[in-house]
């Protein structure tokens, strides 16, 4: 149906990009990624497990990331993520996409009322 | 939401819709085609690009018309899946909202299982609006409900036309023989009782004339729980013997489990209609009938009144001022249930809508917490529509959740309810949790569910959507609209819970008024015994010899003090009542005869019962047969019959065991409550044991220390005087004060645990909302703080706001209290509906515990670190 | 996103679909292949809008109030259904324009480098 699809279409391709952008800072696991998010976004966005965990497959599989298994702060075995070399490149294009593509829509909002 | 009606025009238009919707497309096409030749293409590329930018027109118009359509099921199973994640995401708000729903839903489930037994459902017999009971109705004395006497029923039977089938019936008692001696009561039934219920045995037959016949053995009908608790459930039993006490019975047949029209029988024997019924004036009988096809119970009422005034003209000595009334036989079993079981289901429904509220109020927090998310959402695309779906679906998770389990605490509940064979709930055996008790229970979870889940959406209208995007749910004073909202709920579980906890404060002192009412005797460190003198075997003389061997045994025993013997214990029997006639005035006129208590007692009895003679003598050993016959009277006696003169040396005559038997009155004694503790004492003569030895009797052993102790020595003691004689009821005097009371007993304990529950999820509602105020307004505090506030302000603040919220709560809880507790009614003893000590114990009580709730968020409010708080802002 | 990304022209997600939808109309009512030019030009065509996102979302926002058609005249005399703007509609496009805003400034500052 229609708004809830559109909401997540939107919402996994710029999620795609706030995970590659998670990570272009220093490997990290599924929670930190989302705790990275929420905070640097001041609380605006908040993840859910039921959407990152798939953008973070997603992007494993198109080969932007690659994870490994690892212990966590409090000793716990988690999976970590790590960009690689054509998840820099992905992150790059995708940024300036999206920046294009909101340039396109901002340009018609703010198109004069006659 | 009005999209729904475009979407029902929608529907309606359809065909233009689709007309429109084609001839659009085709337009577009047209212009895109225009648009390509314009940029050079030649007319047919033109087309076919145009034709390839419009694409598959059939999947457009699918899109189109979807979009129309109301909404698909698959949303509403990922709507299921993320309201689950959430409560995974909250175990203890979910827990808590869980465990008050089944509490609610439950205690709903189970009352909703009593009343429809009770109640809604018709009896279990063929047709039963047509059946009735038939009293007898003393119109001077206003005396309703009265037992029939047979030979008024054979008239009514011979001269009525409104019935079908009329009948009558008595209670009887046998006594088992064997190792395990066991005293049964029963119903003697006259042929037509089971044509009336068109009842059919179970197992084996109905009685049939043979079974009257001279010489034929006694004929016995079980019932259900008598054959599975004595005889294993034996199939083979039809046509068995049975040893009783004095004779060989033969089992003809079992009833089925639901038949048990007066409710404490254990079998049936038949009752012969012979002609010397008709010399028989006594009534102790009652009456059932099955009205004829058409005809109402009204018309059968007025035809059955004017065969009795004929009657009261054939015998008048008898029949004078009695007349009948013809009661529907649902209506009868079920009116004195009816006013309690309402009141409890009111107050079940208070402690569910205060649950309920409960959960709204958990919800809004939880909803208002997470506005951050939804103001993504919304931006992000998703209708309100669709969030407030969501919400709805939430709410429904919590409460199949809290339902199921709510319904099968009801199901263990209602089935140890009906174990335990309360005898204050009519028609019991009936009770069951069915498909319907199941369908009602859907109902109550289903409301429940979308109203909390749609409660809280009430606090977050379009705009509110919006705008915490961008700043850390930042607002000053937190959204003083969802604060309201939640004040405004936990107030009105305020005003619910004062209802239920003033109505249990009346109840309660109202048993405490009655329990304190002094019954005429003391009923401390007595044990009582029933015995059934029954047989040949106690012919009078033995009865006398064994009854004086008795009591003289059991008053040696160590630890006893006073023995006595009556014929009819107060609480516990029932005394034989008939018209008194004193010698020394006039007679009155016909059907204004005073009419009394007759009983039995021994020279100990008073004595035992610590009742204290107020004139004259109580018996002695030398009131024997041969003695001229005397008798003991109560005060109500003198009072009423004699304007208070002196009755010692007054002579009466009572109608009871001998026609016209004249005694003389030697003593007088305190006035005993018999019926009830609420019930004034009838005026009551006592003949002497010795001169009117009853079979059936009551021992009354005061004991010096706990009754209770005595017992196995005394079961010892008749058991060893003789082995075949049944030991019955062998109970404290306390006990059967205790019962008596059992009907205000079980309202009042139900009343006080509701609303114990009430209050407690009152304080919990209460105490969420002050956390999540505080929370909310730390920087609030945080700033006065800093500007000088000190901390009784603070507190104030607080406790302020607190008791606002219950302050508004109490005087609309007191209004409605004012209002409500009159349906109290008959559970009301010696005090007002509106008395003006309880309400204040009830309020004051509230207070005090939302003085606890308010004092941990105050505390909490009390330690804001002002300099944190402003540092998180900006 | 399965089909590889032109790096020239987007395809319009149907959520800022609907926004751009009321923001053309917000101009002057319009028909459908008229709102589908209008949007092409002003973005530069970096923006493409597929007919068969379209008229679905014309349909949408018919549901919902926001929108009204009318078949009407076109300056070419040619029989055509216009498409305008309710005054909810109008409400509705303040919304969503300042929440795309917001939403953007949300991204920025996770997407922001440094």
């Amino acid at each position: 149906m229609g708004d809830a699809v559109a909401a997540l279409d939107l919402f996994q391709g710029t999620l795609d990009l706030l995970v590659l952008k998670a990570l272009s800072w220093e490997p990290a696991h599924g929670y930190a990624v989302a705790t990275w998010i929420r905070e640097r976004s001041d609380e605006a966005f908040l993840v859910e497990e039921g959407a990152l965990y798939p953008a973070l497959h997603r992007l494993e599989r198109r080969g932007a990331i690659e994870s490994e298994w690892g212990l966590s702060e409090n000793n716990r075995r988690a999976k970590y993520y790590r960009l690689t070399a054509r998840g820099r490149t992905l992150l790059r294009a995708e940024a300036s996409h999206w920046d294009r593509y909101v340039g396109a829509v901002g340009r018609i909002l703010r198109a004069a009322e006659r | 939401m009005t999209s729904w009606l475009r979407r029902l025009a929608w529907l309606l238009g359809r065909r233009r819709f689709e007309a429109d919707l084609g001839e659009e497309l085709r337009i577009h096409e047209e212009m895109a085609a225009e648009q390509a030749r314009h940029e050079g293409l030649c007319p047919e590329a033109a087309g076919f690009a145009a034709r390839r930018r419009v694409g598959n027109r059939a999947q457009l118009a699918e899109a189109a018309r979807d979009v129309w359509r109301p909404a698909a099921l698959g949303d509403l199973s990922q709507d299921v899946r993320y309201a689950l994640r959430g409560l995974r995401r909250q175990p203890g708000h979910a827990a808590a909202a869980i465990i008050t729903l089944t509490l609610g839903i439950g205690a709903t489930t189970a009352l909703f299982s009593v009343l429809d037994a009770v109640l809604l459902r018709p009896l279990p017999y063929p047709d039963p609006d047509r059946l009735v009971q038939v009293w007898e109705h003393h119109r001077p004395r206003d005396r309703r409900e009265n037992v029939v006497s047979p030979l008024n029923y054979l008239v009514w039977h011979d001269r009525a036309r409104s019935f079908e089938a009329l009948a009558i019936h008595r209670s009887v008692g046998i006594s088992l023989a064997g190792d395990l001696p066991e005293q049964l009561t029963g119903r003697a039934v006259s042929s037509t009782f089971f044509a009336v219920l068109r009842a059919r045995p179970a197992l084996g037959r109905l009685f049939n004339p043979a079974d009257t016949a001279v010489g034929a053995p006694r004929a016995l009908l079980l019932s259900h729980g008598l054959w599975k608790r004595r005889f294993g459930g034996d199939s083979g039993i039809v046509g068995s013997t049975l040893e009783l006490r004095e004779e060989t019975a033969r089992i003809v047949g079992v009833m089925p489990e639901d038949f048990r029209p007066v409710g404490d029988e254990s079998y049936w024997e038949p009752w012969p209609m012979t002609s010397e019924l008709r010399t028989r004036r006594g009534r102790g009988a009652l009456v059932v009938g099955r009205l004829r096809d058409g005809v109402s119970a009204e018309a059968a009422d007025r035809e059955l009144k004017a065969i009795a005034t004929g009657l009261e003209l054939e015998y008048p000595d008898f029949n004078t001022g009695w007349t009948v009334d013809v009661v529907p036989l649902q209506h009868q079993v079920t009116a004195r249930a009816k006013p309690v079981l309402l009141l409890l289901a009111g107050a079940i429904g208070c402690v569910l809508l205060i649950a309920c509220a409960n959960v709204a109020n958990l919800k809004l927090g939880q909803v208002l917490a997470r506005r951050g998310e939804i103001a993504v959402r919304a931006a992000l695309g998703a209708s309100r529509g669709r969030i407030l779906r969501q919400m709805a679906v939430e709410g429904l998770v919590l409460a199949v959740a809290g339902g199921a389990l709510g319904v099968l605490a009801a199901v263990v509940g209602v089935k140890a309810l009906v174990r335990s064979e309360l005898r204050q709930i009519p028609r019991l055996a009936e009770v069951g949790v069915d498909i319907r008790i199941l369908g009602f229970a859907l109902l109550v979870i289903g409301a429940a569910g979308v109203v909390f889940g749609l409660a809280p959406a009430l606090g977050l209208r379009e705009g509110e959507l919006r705008q915490p995007l961008g700043r850390r749910g930042g607002e000053t004073g937190g959204a003083p609209g969802g604060r309201r909202l939640r004040g405004a709920l936990v107030s009105f579980q305020v005003a619910l819970s004062l209802m239920l906890l003033a109505g249990a404060g009346l109840t309660v002192r109202s048993l405490g008024n009655l329990l304190s009412q002094d019954p005429g005797f003391d009923a401390r460190n007595l044990l009582t015994m029933d015995l059934s003198l029954s047989g040949e075997a106690y012919a009078e003389e033995r009865r006398i010899a064994f009854s004086q061997e008795l009591v003289s045994r059991i008053a040696a025993l160590p630890g006893v003090a006073e023995v006595g013997l009556v014929n009819a214990l107060p609480l516990h029997g029932q005394p034989a009542g008939t018209r008194i006639r004193v010698l020394s005035r006039p007679a009155p006129p016909p059907g204004q005869e005073p009419v009394g208590d007759i009983s039995v007692a021994d020279t100990g009895y008073f004595r035992a019962m610590r009742t204290p003679l107020l004139e004259g003598r109580g018996f002695t050993a030398s009131d024997r047969s041969s003695a001229p016959n005397v008798v003991v009277v109560n005060s109500a006696f003198a009072r009423q019959l004699l304007d208070g003169t002196s009755p010692i040396g007054q002579r009466i005559q009572v109608n009871l065991w001998e026609p016209d038997s004249i005694v003389e009155i030697v003593g007088v004694v305190g006035d005993m409550r018999r019926v009830g503790l609420e019930v004034a004492a009838r005026p009551a003569v006592f003949y002497p044991y010795l001169q009117q030895p009853a079979r059936f009797l009551s021992l009354v052993i005061r004991t010096e220390s706990a009754p209770e102790e005595l017992a196995p020595t005394v079961r010892a003691l008749v058991s060893g005087l003789d082995r075949q004689l049944p030991i019955l009821n062998l109970e404290t005097m306390q006990s059967y004060v205790a019962a008596s009371t059992d009907d205000r007993r079980y309202p009042m304990l139900l009343l006080s645990l509701l609303a114990g529950l009430a209050v407690v999820l009152s304080v919990v509602g209460l105490y969420g909302v002050l956390a999540y105020s505080v929370g909310q307004r730390s920087r609030e505090i945080g700033l006065r703080r800093a500007l000088g506030a000190t901390g009784g302000t603070i507190a104030r603040l607080v406790t302020g706001e607190g008791f606002r919220f219950v302050g508004i709560g109490l005087a609309v809880g007191l209004v409605a209290t004012l209002l409500c507790t009159r349906f109290l009614g008959r559970l009301l003893y010696g005090l007002s509906p509106t008395d003006a000590v309880t309400l204040a114990l009830a309020a004051g009580g509230l207070l005090v515990m939302a003085g606890f709730a308010t004092w941990i968020p105050t505390r909490r409010a009390l330690r804001v670190d002002p300099a944190v708080t402003l540092r998180e802002d900006g | 996103m399965p089909a590889p990304r032109d790096p020239l022209r987007a395809e319009l997600l149907p959520g800022t679909l609907d926004l751009l939808i009321l923001k053309t109309l917000s101009v002057q009512p319009m028909h459908g292949y008229g709102i589908a030019q209008h949007i092409g030009r002003l973005s530069a065509e970096a923006l493409r809008v597929e007919e068969g996102s379209l008229y679905p979302a014309l349909q949408r926002l018919r549901l919902k109030g926001w929108v009204k058609a009318e078949w009407k005249l076109s300056p070419t005399r040619r029989r055509a259904r216009y498409y305008a703007l309710t005054p909810a509609g109008r409400r509705r496009l303040a919304l969503e324009v300042s929440a795309f805003d917001r939403l953007v400034t949300a991204v920025r500052r996770v997407v922001r480098p440094a």
